[in-house]
């Protein structure tokens, strides 16, 4: 009898230490190893005024060559609020310092960032062959509420060490609207450290749940959930194994990312409308426009179709703030992949079910990945036009000519009349239809050193000439 | 002694403030007051509002001034141009009511008519001068009611004669302003409220209507020049509007521009942008496109301030009517002719949407062309309510909607009357077809929450 209360206790002890003690004298002097600082060095303007910003933020190692996960979020040049506020971060940091805890530094080498983690890469730039050592994700099925997870943080640069334990716990296994493991405990600062099970074995990194009315482009339907604090609630949970090791095979490379396109404008299937138009159901895409010359157009989608079913699987998408999550997926299947859509066709004379199979192709650019070029004699960044550009502003797409990113205050191009978001057509009577033709027009006055130079612009849909007065 | 100097002093006082010692200059204000303050109105137009998504009335303050022994008031469009009714206050205190004639909101410039059946004064009419002989430096009044002070006097002097303003200017009210004019600035203090009132030479004469100031500056006051008034007057007591041509070009000054164009100083006027769908496309002009004559006379904008005359040189031309032009293309010389249309509405008539809590706006053929649209049919969303059955069924301000229940794309009169018809029907459920920036929404309103709001009032 005795044997067994010793027997229940030791166990019982066991079960609680494996519960809520976690040894962190190993987990500590593992993790110092592999945790570091990145230092970012980032370039933001606000209109025509351009400033550099530092950003301190943790980052672990995550290869033996030197490859290092950070937080990408402060250079998320895609960051619906930094769009709003008419905010631009330039694409990548003009500089990244990695800091070990012992103190070492080195420079890195800006890879690319995960448009959907918002994970950014950097490669410590080293001297031949220095391995170094790095974390291992182990792959967790499933985590049970209330069980423990640890991170390090990082602590501020006056204080040594830099690295302290915080604790939290799984708060829920949230279900919609993607499955995603929740924690309670943690704060935004510790985005992208590791997280540790009781066993200390790294699970994953902390990352947010990307509240689906948050992001995209459209400004306005962000104004619209601004009354709701909710919105704001940042979730945090874990970002797993298999996601982070996928990404560290193969890390996100700079300015251009695999992202699949489908091609359409689209609405969400409410269940209101499902009703009205008599169609059965639970949610669905409506298809508002088909891009000429899309994958969607080529597999013939037109119009007014209802996309239900994706891969076999229903698409319950029946709001509009659930619409990113669709755009996500078919995103994340990248460029090349053969998807099989369900659709549902209103006609006159009924409703048809159609099968359709569409190959995805490469998005579009985003504004911030267009390439650029930057005359250092007009102080002008102009960028390529994008698709993003025709379809916010509405433009024909007769329209050709590269935008102007940034113009630098008392430069030529600023006294002349250039303003950012101009379209330059031509200069000097040269159709500048991308960044090349302006850098071939503009370098050639290196030599030519015009008094003056006309450019004619587009603006606000209207066109005119500026003559800018050079002073070589 | 002491009351011997007072008695000096007293009759000192006296001599300098009498009239005897009055100057000159003095004297002038005082007849250019007596010849305008007598037609001063002050005027308190209730106007009608339609962006907050719905029909919202709004009382303001302007100024105006007698120019017609029948009552006839010029003011502002701003002031009075959207009014649904005017009480005015006569310079002897006495109120009496106003009916709207007509306004030119590219003028800014309303006539309103006084109800004088009741009133017991007598009407006085100031005079309309000339605004093409005014100098810089010359002294003025302006009259009117700052910050709804009615009855007030400033004093200054013209500080130019051609003002411009660059880029597009807006009213309140949203239609496009000061096209045809450039503006007389004065530093005679124009506060809000002034606007519409005299701006008066010392001959007494008006030489223009105060319209614009610049807030936060010291008397930095804009008037539009009378000799634009008087034609806008003639115009509207006339038609009832101004009737204007428009051909659809947009022009640029060619200071600075002359060598690269190869133009002589001070020859030709440069097509700077195109509408489209305009007359101007049609016939083939292009931006960059340098007018040298027009009707075969020499035109010339080597200045941006002499833009608005050009604009209204083309507007002056009988709607309909051809335009020759010579136009200097490159090394060529061609010659073109467009046919004007009529310039029309800026923007559409109103109508608040209630039981769904919205306003919409007819399409203008003005507004398709700024807004880059196909056509005027469908209704242009110009207010959501907050809390209503738009707002919930997510219907944004400016949306286009162009069809009801998926029925063929409709006109405002269509819309007005199909709408009618789903409130009498007392119609549930309704599917907007709506044009947005990026495409065709659908948008269905369900009526029923309406009416629990209705109910929560």
């Amino acid at each position: 009898m005795r044997l067994i209360v010793v027997l229940m206790t030791f166990l019982l002890s066991v079960g609680s230490l494996s519960a809520q003690n976690f040894d962190f004298d190993k987990i500590y002097s593992r993790a110092s190893e592999y945790t570091v600082a990145v230092n970012l060095v980032i370039e933001v303007s606000f209109g025509t005024q351009t400033t550099d910003a530092k950003n301190r933020g943790i980052g672990s190692i995550v290869s033996a060559d030197g490859l290092v996960m950070f937080d990408g979020t402060p250079i998320d040049s895609e960051d619906p609020f930094s769009i709003m506020s008419g905010m631009q971060i330039s694409a990548e940091p003009k500089s990244i310092e990695v800091v070990m805890m012992d103190g070492t530094k080195y420079t890195a080498e800006f890879i690319g960032i995960d448009r959907f983690t918002k994970i950014g890469f950097c490669r410590i730039i080293t001297e031949d062959g220095k391995k170094f050592p790095y974390v291992q994700f182990k792959k967790r099925k499933s985590y049970k509420i209330g069980e423990w997870l640890a991170l390090f943080t990082l602590l501020p640069e006056y204080v040594s060490p830099q690295m302290g334990v915080d604790i939290g716990l799984v708060s829920a296994n949230i279900m919609e609207p993607e499955e995603f493991v929740l924690t309670a405990g943690f704060n935004e600062l510790e985005i992208t450290s590791i997280l540790y099970d009781t066993l200390g074995t790294p699970v994953g990194v902390l990352g947010d749940l990307e509240n689906p009315a948050l992001s995209g482009f459209d400004a306005s339907r962000m104004m619209d959930s601004f009354s709701q604090m909710e919105d704001f609630m940042p979730l945090l949970g874990v970002i797993g194994a298999e996601k982070l090791n996928k990404l560290i095979k193969d890390p996100p490379k700079r300015g251009k990312v695999d992202r699949g396109w489908l091609g359409i404008y689209l609405q969400a299937l409410t269940p209101d409308i499902a009703e009205f138009w008599n169609v059965d159901s639970e949610g669905g895409i409506i298809v508002n426009e088909v891009v000429k010359d899309s994958p969607a157009d080529s597999a013939g989608i037109i119009t007014g179709d209802i996309l239900v079913e994706l891969e076999g699987h229903p698409i319950e998408v029946n709001k509009e703030e659930n619409l990113p999550v669709f755009q996500k997926k078919i995103s994340e299947m990248g460029a090349g992949a053969a998807v099989a859509l369900t659709v549902i066709r209103r006609q006159e004379k009924g409703i048809d079910t159609l099968d359709i199979n569409v190959t995805l192709v490469q998005a579009p650019i985003s504004p911030a990945e267009a390439p650029e070029y930057e005359d250092t004699n007009f102080e002008i960044k102009v960028r390529d036009m994008v698709f993003a550009d025709y379809n916010i502003f509405n433009l024909d797409s007769d329209l050709k000519g590269v935008v102007v990113k940034e113009v630098e205050p008392g430069g030529w191009g600023a006294v002349g009349g250039i303003l950012p978001g101009d379209i330059i057509q031509s200069i000097d009577g040269v159709k500048t239809e991308t960044v090349d033709d302006a850098r071939a027009a503009l370098e050639s006055m290196d030599e030519t050193k015009p008094e003056e130079v006309v450019f004619f612009v587009w603006r606000d849909s209207k066109t005119l000439f500026i003559n800018i007065k050079t002073d070589w | 002694m002491r009351k011997f100097v007072l008695l000096i002093l007293l009759v000192a006082l006296t001599y300098n403030f009498g009239l005897a010692g009055i100057s000159p200059l003095q004297k002038e204000i005082y007849r250019a007051r007596d010849s305008v303050l007598p037609a001063l109105v002050h005027i308190q137009p209730v106007i009608t509002d339609f962006r907050t998504g719905k029909m919202r009335k709004q009382s303001v303050v302007g100024s105006g001034v007698v120019f017609h022994e029948d009552g006839y008031v010029v003011t502002n469009y701003h002031v009075a141009g959207k009014a649904e009714r005017i009480i005015c206050t006569m310079p002897d205190k006495e109120q009496v009511k106003a009916e709207l004639i007509g306004g030119d909101p590219l003028t800014d410039i309303a006539i309103i008519k006084l109800d004088l059946s009741k009133y017991s004064g007598k009407i006085q009419v100031a005079e309309l001068g000339d605004s093409d002989s005014l100098q810089v430096g010359q002294y003025v009044l302006a009259l009117g009611s700052p910050l709804a002070l009615a009855r007030s006097v400033s004093y200054g002097v013209i500080s130019t004669t051609d003002r411009y303003f660059p880029g597009e200017t807006r009213l309140p009210s949203g239609e496009r302003t000061g096209i045809y004019n450039n503006w007389i600035q004065t530093d005679a203090a124009i506060n809000p409220g002034n606007s519409g009132g005299p701006l008066v030479d010392l001959d007494g004469r008006i030489v223009g209507i105060n319209s614009r100031a610049t807030l936060f500056a010291n008397n930095i006051g804009f008037s539009i020049p009378i000799n634009i008034v008087k034609e806008v007057i003639d115009g509207i007591l006339k038609n009832g509007k101004v009737i204007r041509s428009w051909i659809g070009v947009q022009c640029q000054e060619l200071q600075n521009l002359e060598s690269w164009f190869g133009t002589e100083i001070n020859e030709g006027v440069l097509i700077s942008s195109i509408d489209s769908k305009s007359p101007a496309e049609e016939a083939g002009l292009q931006a960059g496109d340098i007018i040298l004559k027009m009707d075969d006379e020499p035109v010339s904008a080597r200045f941006a301030e002499e833009l608005p005359a050009f604009y209204k040189k083309i507007a002056d031309h009988p709607i309909g009517s051809q335009i020759d032009l010579t136009v200097m293309r490159g090394e060529r010389t061609i010659y073109v002719t467009v046919t004007t249309h009529e310039l029309g509405e800026m923007l559409g008539k109103d109508l608040e949407c209630k039981e769904w809590g919205f306003t919409v706006k007819a399409i203008t053929k003005q507004m398709a062309v700024d807004n880059q649209l196909e056509d005027t049919l469908g209704v242009f969303v110009s207010g959501v309510k907050r809390v209503g059955a738009a707002a919930e069924a997510g219907l944004r301000r400016g949306d286009i909607i162009r069809g009801l229940n998926e029925l063929p794309t409709m006109s405002f009169q269509e819309f007005f009357d199909t709408y009618n018809q789903f409130i009498e029907t007392e119609a549930e459920k309704v599917l907007l077809t709506v044009k947005r920036a990026g495409g065709t929404k659908f948008v269905l309103i369900k009526a029923t929450n309406h009416k629990a709001d209705e109910e929560d009032k």
